[in-house]
């Protein structure tokens, strides 16, 4: 993890950049989930998977989806090197290192993403930052229910799983 | 075309996800205990800065430079379903400490925890999509 990061103003500033130039050039609103939701139309058929606006299999957002992973490759070249590893950070000091509680947390974690951000309308960027920024009710609540969930699980972690396992 | 531009905006997002610390979880697990202001100056700032654009986008009724299509301004009034899923997905935000997007930046920066991370937000919008048909 790069610890030495730009301070807030700089990195929501480039965010909001991205985002408005993806809106304006391209003509649709970043939106990381439905990138999931394309990638998964390429196995397959079902219809919810395939409407208009996902793009369909290998489709534009199946494009923005690999290049957020290739942005964080070239991250990894620019700031000192690509130096892959499983250590987490924080998440080894809360829940040890071993590799199949982190599986386990990280993939339920996921699915919790996966299937709550679909039924939400959107995940941060979505709902947070596309959502919010067309003066969305929905996002608004969304975004306020996001902090909550995180910050009640967080807590349970710090005081209550932490160091206990 | 339209997917070449949007290859290259994932890049320069999946960049800035790194750079601006939104996939270290250590800044996320922070942010969740009212530690570090971080993470709300710069959703702050990227909220903000995104509606002012988006408005004056609006006011100019903005078309696609590659598509010339009009964009859309849609927006929704809050459901049951925006406060369920909201707070299902905030659990996931705080077990993974990654947004969707970060997580796929992890994988690229080598934090290697974020495959599973990735593996999981799959399998949720799968069953999601498999439950709607």
């Amino acid at each position: 993890m790069l610890e030495s990061y730009w301070p807030f103003y700089y990195g929501g500033l480039a965010i909001a950049a991205v985002a408005l130039l993806v809106l304006s050039i391209g003509g649709d609103y970043l939106a990381i989930t439905r990138g999931y939701v394309s990638v998964c139309s390429i196995f397959t058929r079902r219809p919810y998977f395939n409407t208009p606006d996902i793009g369909g299999p290998f489709g534009f957002r199946t494009m923005f989806t690999i290049g957020v992973v290739v942005g964080g490759f070239i991250a990894a070249i620019v700031s000192g090197g690509f130096k892959p590893t499983f250590a987490f950070g924080t998440f080894d000091s809360v829940w040890g290192t071993s590799m199949a509680v982190k599986g386990a947390v990280l993939v339920s974690g996921g699915i919790c993403w996966g299937y709550g951000s679909r039924m939400a309308g959107g995940c941060t960027s979505g709902n947070s930052i596309s959502g919010i920024s067309r003066g969305s009710l929905a996002s608004i609540v969304a975004t306020v229910c996001f902090l909550v969930g995180g910050a009640i699980v967080v807590h349970i972690l710090e005081y209550v799983v932490r160091g206990k396992l | 075309m339209l997917r070449l531009f949007y290859l290259l905006a994932g890049v320069a997002f999946g960049f800035v996800l790194i750079y601006s610390g939104v996939s270290n979880y250590n800044v996320l697990y922070d942010m969740f205990l009212f530690r570090s202001f971080h993470m709300y100056g710069l959703l702050g700032v990227a909220v903000g800065l995104s509606f002012v654009g988006v408005q004056i986008l609006k006011k100019l009724k903005w078309k696609s430079v590659i598509t010339g299509q009009d964009l859309k301004f849609e927006t929704l009034m809050p459901t049951r379903a925006h406060v369920i899923g909201g707070l299902i997905s905030g659990a996931g935000w705080g077990l993974t400490g990654a947004c969707p997007g970060p997580a796929l930046a992890q994988v690229g920066f080598g934090t290697l925890a974020g495959i599973f991370t990735v593996c999981g937000i799959f399998i949720g919008v799968y069953l999601f999509g498999r439950g709607k048909g």
